[in-house]
């Protein structure tokens, strides 16, 4: 067992496993991890049965160990990891001792990432989820300092500490791609065209539930009275203010505002690790086209994660695999 | 010509399909029908589905199911809903709940009264006469939205929301009435406090309400209020 008490926290760092599927109509968003594919990079790295990970913001975190000794990982942006003084890559596995001291902070890029420690973390659980619902307090609130964490089962993998994959292949490409709808026939044409023509630009108004977008303002036809209808992730709603809000993991489950696009599911984890001040353009795509890009997005992933999940390979290995996965990402994006 | 039901597509995640564009029971009525038609079919690659008001959402994994299959699912199913009389399967719930709508609870009720130039009381009968129906979730977890609030108690909500309205609040605002279940922002009218939260996060099955249940409210005074919620 080991136990750690935070010495400094963020905003919005927040416990967060695979997230609660299938009760969205009972209102209860799905959660979970802003970056998915960052969340499980790191559980395939220490070879972990997937489990509840701390999701850092911008904001960072920074605990002690007070007894035990477990490895961790962590993945997600290019955040800024320091051990005992020592700077570690991101992306990196490390071992945290009695008197280790772990301080994770904004870095080059990336609004999220992700510590997942090699053994199990105590955590309350509600509907088969660890997942904290920042609003509700239904399970757990964000992390403070003076929280203790605690790990069981903790073991030592025998891996190679150091990085596990560079992260300059995840770096959100400023092109995002949406199906227009459900509601795009109630905009104008020149709003339409503004939103795949146009540069927009990530606000501060940046947290779990959503993002809001700042570009030329979206007009509807005529003054709407719709009634409230379910929302998914990626959903571009347009309140009032002619502003896109992109809904993204803590989102709310029905609401009212007409919706001009979707982000394809294959590009919202990169759009969460955008940071304020960032330009987006919007690629309009069919569904034929985000379905095959969804496809292509599994695909890689999943010989990523065997990639890194192998870290004992060798150096030379590892960039051959890596060049190997970039040569298939530049060819879906281009 | 009637367009509806109309499938829309949500990106590569789920679609809507809608059955019509206002609030009215006999739209309800055809959505119900499709989510059980679509849960006794129970299509592999399905996640779940999202009833409201007037449309079904339907969320997917388009790594097991192919799109175009799914639309052709449901036009099936929907064909075979029409066909029939509408007809609800199963048992639908009607639930009484005590609501204290004395002045410590309803801390709107007097501006309420006001704007819609009716006294309190007129509010309070006409609020705990109505039979409700539970059209959908939405917003926060267990927030049920309830239609049927008498059109002579019906107002907008208001334009700047209140933080931290606490959780068994009786609210209304436009046609809906609601019941909070969690500590929330919200530009409704506080009108009362219910003796029961309809969520109960311990339980297996936390949300209280199905979707089409019935629901009336029995006003409680304040004494009976305290005894009912520490009994």
């Amino acid at each position: 067992m080991a136990h750690f008490e935070i010495d400094h926290a963020g905003p919005l760092i927040t416990i967060q496993d695979k997230g609660r599927t299938g009760f969205m109509r009972f209102g209860v968003t799905p959660s979970g991890p802003m970056d998915r594919v960052a969340y499980l990079a790191a559980h395939h790295a220490l070879g972990a049965d997937l489990g509840a990970a701390i999701e850092i913001s911008m904001g960072g975190l920074s605990i002690s160990c007070q007894e035990g000794q477990v490895s961790a990982c962590i993945t997600g942006g290019d955040f800024k990891i320091t051990l005992d003084g020592e700077i570690l890559p991101s992306w990196s596995i490390f071992t945290l001792r009695q008197g280790s001291r772990l301080q994770v902070q904004a870095g080059k890029w990336g609004s999220w990432c992700y510590l997942v420690f090699a053994g199990k973390m105590i955590v309350p659980t509600w509907l088969d989820s660890a997942s904290t619902h920042v609003g509700s307090d239904l399970c757990g609130t964000p992390l403070s300092v003076g929280n203790i964490i605690t790990v069981e089962d903790c073991y030592l993998p025998n891996l190679m500490a150091g990085q596990v994959f560079d992260p300059k292949l995840f770096k959100p490409q400023s092109q995002i791609r949406i199906v227009l709808g459900p509601q795009d026939h109630f905009f104008t044409s020149q709003s339409v065209q503004d939103l795949q023509n146009k540069k927009f630009i990530l606000t501060k108004d940046f947290n779990r539930q959503g993002v809001r977008l700042n570009g030329p303002k979206l007009k509807i036809i005529h003054a709407l009275d719709m009634p409230s209808e379910p929302v998914g992730r990626g959903s571009l709603q347009v309140p009032g203010h002619g502003d896109p809000i992109c809904l993204l993991a803590d989102h709310q489950t029905t609401g009212g505002y007409p919706k001009i696009a979707t982000v394809i599911s294959a590009d919202q984890d990169k759009l969460s690790q955008m940071r304020s001040g960032d330009k987006i353009f919007f690629k309009v795509v069919s569904v034929e086209a985000a379905i095959v890009a969804a496809k292509i997005a599994h695909e890689v992933e999943h010989s990523f994660y065997h990639i890194i999940k192998d870290s004992q390979k060798s150096l030379e290995e590892k960039l051959w695999n890596s060049n190997l996965v970039s040569g298939i990402v530049s060819d879906i994006n281009s | 010509m009637n367009i509806y039901p109309q499938i829309k597509p949500i990106a590569d995640i789920g679609l809507l399909i809608e059955f019509g564009q206002s609030i009215d029971i006999s739209i309800h009525a055809q959505i119900l029908a499709m989510d059980q038609a679509m849960q006794a079919a129970s299509i592999l690659g399905v996640i779940e589905m999202i009833p409201s008001y007037a449309s079904l959402y339907v969320g997917y994994d388009p790594l097991t199911i192919i799109y175009e299959d799914l639309v052709l699912s449901l036009e099936v199913l929907i064909s075979e809903i029409q066909k029939k009389q509408i007809k609800i399967q199963g048992e639908k719930n009607h639930w009484r709940i005590p609501v204290c709508y004395e002045s410590k609870f309803s801390p709107d009720l007097e501006e309420l009264a006001d704007k819609l130039d009716l006294s309190t009381d007129a509010i309070v009968t006409s609020h705990s006469s109505a039979i409700y129906t539970v059209y959908m979730y939405g917003f926060a977890p267990g927030y049920a939205y309830l239609g049927g609030l008498p059109s002579k108690i019906q107002i907008p909500r208001k334009s700047i929301p209140i933080m931290g309205v606490k959780p068994k609040s009786v609210m209304v605002a436009g046609q809906q009435s609601l019941i909070t279940t969690v500590t929330m922002p919200s530009g409704w009218w506080v009108i009362g406090k219910s003796g029961i939260n309809p969520l109960n996060k311990g339980l297996e099955q936390p949300f209280m309400f199905g979707v089409g249940d019935t629901i009336k409210f029995e006003p409680v005074k304040e004494c009976e209020f305290v005894r009912f919620v520490q009994g």
